[in-house]
């Protein structure tokens, strides 16, 4: 178990949009089954996903996010609730239980923070529950300032010593891979992905890079 | 006038309900009762008091989720379960409100809060903004990251700590205790609830964390110590009964319902001063 190889999946819930703003099913459905399909072919998923400024506008009826930062805090506490909501939902269909770690930039820093964090993120995947991952906005801003929860997909995968993160691009139709050692971006399609899985699942399906973990995009995402 | 009827003037009240109240003895969850607080708490919202709710129950639900038949004892596995049943919690909780038209937001702090001055504003502003948005935060510890019973205990410390945050007027600790009892009643037929306490004396603390006190399975200790906190900026606090959160409604009517701990208030402190 100790070797299952951890995958951590950026998702930008926005990606998931129709053309009228509003979460498409037949989208999100297809993406929570591929990440159901890889948990089942034995790799551990955890899903970093943003949407909780989205879906609180949505829920508190208003046109537009609001501008301040405090009032995105408001929003974003009303929002995760119901993007965890979401996300319970549609794994359900697919048998998988979630979880919800809401994280702050100090799990680098602060070394009990850290340890516990790593501590319940492995704990889930022993237990094959799958993380769904935000940061705190209730009591941290960097990522509402950011617009971007790069930093935070970096701090997940460092924290659970992940073989890889895969980007949702284009609607959820195709992946992009990007391999813990940095040696390769591949855009994958879903079959690929899937393929990947099929063919390493259980073993490895990477490589074993032995290097500290994504450095250039540490740097280059300002996290540090 | 006595000091309980002057609880109809609250404007802001945190109301902290232990797991104790929201689960059967086995663990499990009491739906019901999370029913009834939803449809209670509604209810006060909607006469234009401001509500705070505090809610433990993560790892309840956690376990209950998970299949588990007793709660767990190692730290990660509590955190695990606190991780899946937080989740399922605040679903629960948005539902039974979404039902009484009340919007709910989910916030979790962790002590941090009370030192980190960047935290501390964070956490003052999203609630205050929630508030004026007539949304009712529902919080609890970020059991994720903190070390769970070692940071903020059982909820008690946490809820005066938001209280004192969110400069309410009121802190009501619903648990499975009637209140502050004079004796342990469960070894004393003649024990009375102590309807006032007007000064947290050393005697108070020491019967309350003294053996064989505890005064029932609520910990007594934590919540004479949240009622300390309190005392400090004036916040009033109830120690009463869950079971029937209808209780909630006895209580902003001024009728004695448990024990309450009163001091002069912010103002009254001000005037004296």
């Amino acid at each position: 178990m100790g070797m299952a190889v951890k995958i951590v999946f950026k998702i930008e819930i926005e990606t998931l949009f129709d053309d009228k703003g509003i979460l498409d099913p037949a989208k999100m459905e297809n993406l929570i089954m591929i990440c159901a399909n890889l948990q089942n072919s034995g790799v551990r998923v955890m899903l970093v996903s943003s949407g909780a400024i989205a879906l609180g506008t949505r829920r508190l009826g208003k046109k537009a996010p609001p501008s301040g930062v405090t009032a995105k805090q408001a929003t974003s506490a009303v929002g995760q609730a119901e993007l965890i909501k979401l996300y319970q939902d549609y794994f359900e269909d697919f048998d998988q239980i979630v979880a919800q770690v809401l994280l702050t930039k100090d799990v680098i820093e602060n070394p009990l923070r850290n340890s516990n964090a790593k501590n319940t993120l492995n704990r889930l995947l022993e237990k094959g529950i799958i993380p769904v991952i935000n940061e705190n906005d209730s009591v941290s801003t960097q990522d509402i300032i950011l617009n971007d929860n790069y930093p935070l997909v970096l701090i997940v995968a460092t924290l659970t010593d992940a073989d890889a993160i895969v980007v949702n691009t284009f609607g959820g139709e195709k992946f992009e891979l990007i391999l813990r050692d940095n040696s390769d971006i591949k855009v994958l399609k879903t079959d690929e992905l899937l393929d990947l899985a099929e063919n390493y699942g259980n073993g490895k399906i990477l490589p074993d890079n032995r290097i500290k973990g994504f450095p250039d995009y540490l740097q280059s995402s300002g996290v540090n | 006038m006595d000091s309980w009827s002057k609880l109809t003037d609250s404007k802001k009240i945190v109301i902290k309900v232990g797991s104790s109240t929201l689960s059967y003895p086995n663990g499990r969850l009491n739906y019901q009762r999370l029913v009834r607080l939803a449809e209670v708490m509604a209810g006060i919202q909607k006469t234009g008091k401001k509500l705070i709710l505090v809610s433990s129950g993560a790892i309840a639900v956690g376990a209950g989720r998970l299949g588990l038949g007793s709660k767990p004892t190692d730290l990660a596995d509590k955190q695990a379960l606190a991780a899946v049943g937080q989740a399922e919690l605040i679903r629960l909780y948005q539902k039974f409100f979404g039902t009484m038209h009340q919007q709910v937001a989910q916030v979790l702090l962790t002590k941090d809060i009370l030192v980190k001055e960047e935290r501390r504003f964070n956490a003052g502003n999203t609630l205050n903004e929630l508030l004026s948005m007539d949304i009712i935060p529902i919080i609890n510890e970020n059991d994720t990251v903190a070390t769970d019973e070692i940071e903020f205990g059982d909820n008690d410390t946490l809820s005066a700590h938001v209280a004192v945050l969110a400069e309410a007027d009121l802190l009501i600790l619903l648990s499975d205790i009637d209140g502050l009892f004079s004796a342990d009643p469960r070894q004393d037929p003649d024990a009375l609830i102590i309807p006032e306490v007007c000064e947290i004396t050393d005697d108070l603390v020491s019967s309350a964390a003294g053996p064989g006190s505890g005064f029932g399975t609520g910990g007594m200790a934590t919540k004479i110590e949240a009622s300390r906190i309190c005392s400090d900026f004036g916040i009033k606090v109830v120690i009463t009964n869950g079971a029937k959160p209808e209780i909630l409604l006895d209580i902003l009517a001024g009728k004695r319902s448990g024990t309450l701990f009163s001091w002069k208030t912010r103002n009254e402190l001000h005037k004296t001063n």
